[in-house]
């Protein structure tokens, strides 16, 4: 069993009076398709903002491939090898979608010393961009940013992909691709995290998800663990049909 | 034709303001205080070949540098305001130059003049032009050289990838140190190459005009140094160069207009804010362009 | 020891004007979250117009003041026009840039229309400096203070107790939620315009009362005092500015008494720089924007 890849240590933020993550701990194995859910407000941006260090967590400890990088700057988490995409699209919108991708793409880590441009050319073919190459971002329909987002976040050859609901806004048809993309960047080794509210999505992709409640985590498990586990539903459908779960265990 | 050359050296060492500005623009700050850059590269420039006898090329480069080196050290308070107040505290920047060149005396006798900063006076008789013979044209020529090597620089930054992250930088910082970009790093060298540009600007100006005081580089110089790239746009390095060329040449070209110089600029920011906020040459302009000359080259013959 | 005293209380009354320049600056950036730059020029056109019912009809201070008030809205409503209403959405820099062109075209063109020439002001409350206690007070210090108190009190009563205050701080605190609530955001943003223009009004009849003409560069005068208020007090906070600019008042008078006129402006400036660098919330204000 390898270590995990992403590990966080009884996690707190706070913000003045507000909790916003309390005494979180996760482990994140490495190679998976992991899942933080949880009604709106339970935590789960700040738990991304502290992982790729736009927050410092307030106590405990994050640690990436064995290393401790919890309150580090952001383009250093970066650099480490943590991808992120955002909830709310943040492209460089004066930007042609070569240059989004071309901006973000470093020297190759496996030596092979090819072209940057030809890296990002490799990136958009991947995400289909390919043929929007000199386009401005704003010519993009919404699909087509997502995708661009995808491509940017994967130009700093990451190791660790954190996807903020990802299915936002999606269609049926959409989302099936989407899983089936992100099941294709499991296998190049990438380990991804994604933050969803698409329950069939969720459940039907993550090998393991947590659940975060006003800041604390309720649950840890397989689909069908959380899929009938009293306290996540009771956070998502009301006390009464939390204890009627509770009973029928 | 005096005039014209006249009205040619100041385009050439405007425009070299204006490109201040911009570098330090495109990485998300925009400065008030780039004349205050150019002050401390004319007086320290002055000096050089005024009080201390050395070359003028050594002068330009001292210059630059004293401002590059300011530059640098104001970069780094100035990470932590942005917008407005940033505006002001490079503003007031700017005026804590000017208001210290008021008070400083440093003055030398040479032959029959005292030379030197001397206070409210400022700073008279930086003779290099001519002492060294010379011309109005000659120096127009220098003026020329220089502003074509520094644009040069720019066009190479615009397409390079230092550039790009400059610019995601000013549209997005989250998003930018998301991708790897080290904003502080962005930020403060914006500042230095902004500081340094001024400094040079500054170098080239007390040269030509022989005299520098501290009315020069207040508040209309500020005005005027941020309109140019306003106006010209912040889409390439061709913004702030079209806009000092179209706002020099009008307000000097028809006198009568002169007067109202500072009333013309502030209209044309508001009117530029409101119908056209990334100037006359935005990114997409530049964009579409630079596809012009992609297209060319695709078809070129192998 | 007794004139330092004498400096103080001075500065005190005198920094009432700083803090109302920096009220009408918090309160049209607490509701519109943008700064009006062009504030300083509205302060300044009133000064200049409130003359003339003086030089034209010998007419009373307060028909001055009135004047002044009209002159101030309109060209208030003019800026908001020109300045904030179609700017377009995602460019930061653009209201910011729009109201300081503003101010350069209205200061602009009130030099030009006087020929850069200062016009001397009455003194409506006398020449005499009044005599409180062991102290010299000046009589249009102490106007201005009394005046700015009850302009305060005016104010807090309308953000307070009527409606469109009710809906001006609730655009403040969330403009969006504010809107669904049935709020007409743009009656309230050029309400708040003729709010602050008016306040503009009575400030620039005192502004050039206390320093006995209306002079060209009154424009970039208030705007910089506005400025070091606002920051001092914080953006957006009316406390604040009222704190921030009676203290400005007492520090300028006793940087003057004890170091000269020619250090009051650069004091002012350093503070501002200090503040901008250490404490950029300033004293009592919210993290600016």
């Amino acid at each position: 069993m390898s270590a995990p890849i992403l590990r966080v240590d009884r996690v707190s933020r706070h913000f003045g009076g507000l909790r916003a993550l309390s005494d979180v701990s996760l482990e994140i194995p490495r190679g998976s398709i992991y899942a933080l859910i949880g009604p709106n407000g339970s935590g789960k941006t700040t738990m991304f903002n502290v992982v790729t260090g736009g927050l410092a967590p307030t106590t405990g400890s994050v640690t990436f491939h064995g290393r401790e990088i919890g309150g580090a700057r952001t383009h250093e988490i970066v650099r480490l090898g943590i991808g992120r995409t955002f909830q709310n699209i943040r492209l460089f919108t004066r930007m042609s979608v070569f240059h989004n991708v071309w901006v973000a793409v470093r020297a190759a880590r496996d030596g092979s010393g090819r072209s940057q441009g030809a890296r990002v050319m490799e990136l958009l073919e991947l995400t289909d961009l390919a043929a929007r190459r000199d386009d401005l971002v704003e010519s993009l329909n919404f699909g087509e940013q997502r995708r661009l987002e995808m491509a940017r976040a994967l130009a700093g050859e990451p190791t660790l992909l954190l996807l903020d609901e990802p299915a936002a806004g999606m269609g049926g048809g959409e989302k099936e691709r989407l899983a089936r993309d992100i099941r294709a960047l499991q296998a190049r080794d990438l380990t991804v995290f994604l933050i969803e509210h698409s329950m069939d999505l969720v459940m039907g992709l993550a090998e393991r998800i947590a659940v975060l409640h006003f800041g604390e985590k309720i649950a840890e498990g397989s689909p069908t663990e959380i899929q009938t586990h009293p306290r996540v539903i009771e956070a998502y459908l009301g006390r009464a049909r939390g204890e009627r779960a509770a009973a029928g265990a | 034709m005096d005039y014209v050359i006249a009205v040619a050296s100041i385009i050439g060492i405007h425009a070299l303001l204006g490109l201040s500005v911009y570098v330090v623009a495109i990485c998300g700050q925009m400065s008030f205080g780039q004349q205050g850059f150019f002050a401390l590269g004319a007086y320290t420039a002055g000096m050089c070949t005024a009080l201390w006898g050395l070359g003028f090329v050594p002068a330009l480069l001292l210059g630059t540098l004293v401002a590059a080196l300011f530059g640098f050290v104001v970069g780094f308070p100035a990470l932590r305001v942005r917008g407005l107040y940033l505006a002001i505290a490079t503003f007031g920047f700017g005026e804590i130059v000017r208001l210290a060149f008021l008070n400083v005396r440093y003055t030398r006798q040479i032959g029959d003049r005292v030379v030197g900063p001397n206070g409210a006076e400022g700073f008279r008789h930086v003779r290099w032009v001519f002492d060294g013979g010379v011309t109005g044209l000659q120096y127009l020529g220098i003026i020329l050289l220089v502003l074509a090597v520094v644009a040069g620089f720019f066009a190479w930054l615009d397409r390079s990838k230092l550039g790009a992250k400059f610019r995601a930088v000013e549209e997005d910082e989250t998003a930018a140190a998301m991708v790897g970009i080290n904003v502080t790093q962005v930020k403060v060298l914006g500042f230095t190459l902004g500081g340094a540009v001024a400094g040079l600007s500054g170098s080239l100006f007390i040269h030509y005009s022989t005299y520098i005081d501290h009315d020069m580089v207040a508040l209309p110089l500020a005005i005027a140094s941020v309109t140019y790239p306003i106006l010209g746009g912040l889409g390439s390095f061709a913004g702030p160069l079209l806009g000092t060329v179209l706002l020099v040449s009008i307000t000097e070209g028809l006198r009568a207009l002169a007067e109202l110089r500072e009333f013309i600029y502030g209209a044309l920011i508001i009117v530029m804010m409101i119908f056209r906020p990334r100037g006359l040459i935005d990114e997409a302009l530049a964009q579409r362009v630079a596809g012009w000359f992609r297209l060319r080259r695709r078809t070129e013959p192998a | 020891m007794l004139d330092a005293m004498e400096q103080l209380i001075n500065g005190l009354l005198y920094g009432a004007l700083y803090a109302l320049i920096g009220g009408g600056f918090s309160i049209l950036f607490g509701v519109m979250r943008r700064f009006n730059m062009a504030y300083g020029s509205t302060i300044m056109a009133a000064a200049y117009v409130s003359l003339i019912p003086f030089t034209r009809f010998q007419a009373p201070a307060v028909v001055m003041v009135l004047a002044g008030v009209a002159m101030a809205v309109l060209v208030g409503l003019l800026v908001e026009f020109c300045c904030f209403r179609f700017i377009q959405k995602g460019h930061e820099l653009a209201p910011l840039m729009t109201t300081i062109g503003a101010l350069i075209v209205i200061t602009e063109a009130i030099i030009h229309a006087t020929d850069a020439v200062g016009l001397r002001y009455p003194s409506p409350f006398g020449e005499e400096s009044l005599e409180v206690g062991r102290f010299l007070i000046r009589p249009d210090y102490l106007a201005v203070a009394v005046v700015g108190l009850v302009c305060f009190l005016v104010i807090f009563w309308i953000i307070h107790r009527t409606r469109l205050g009710l809906a001006m701080r609730a655009v403040a605190e969330r403009p969006e939620a504010a809107q669904i609530l049935g709020v007409n955001l743009r009656t309230v943003n050029t309400l708040t315009f003729v709010l602050t223009s008016a306040l503009a009004g009575v400030i620039g009849f005192f502004a050039a009362v206390t320093v006995g003409s209306a002079r060209p560069d009154l424009g970039v005068f208030a705007t910089g005092k506005g400025l070091v208020v606002m920051v001092l007090g914080g953006l957006g906070s009316l406390p604040g500015a009222i704190a921030g600019g009676l203290l400005l008042g007492i520090v300028e008078f006793q940087a003057t008494w004890f170091l000269g006129a020619t250090f009051r402006d650069i004091v002012a400036f350093l503070i501002l720089f200090a503040i901008l660098v250490f404490r950029p919330s300033g004293l009592l204000g919210s993290r600016p924007h």
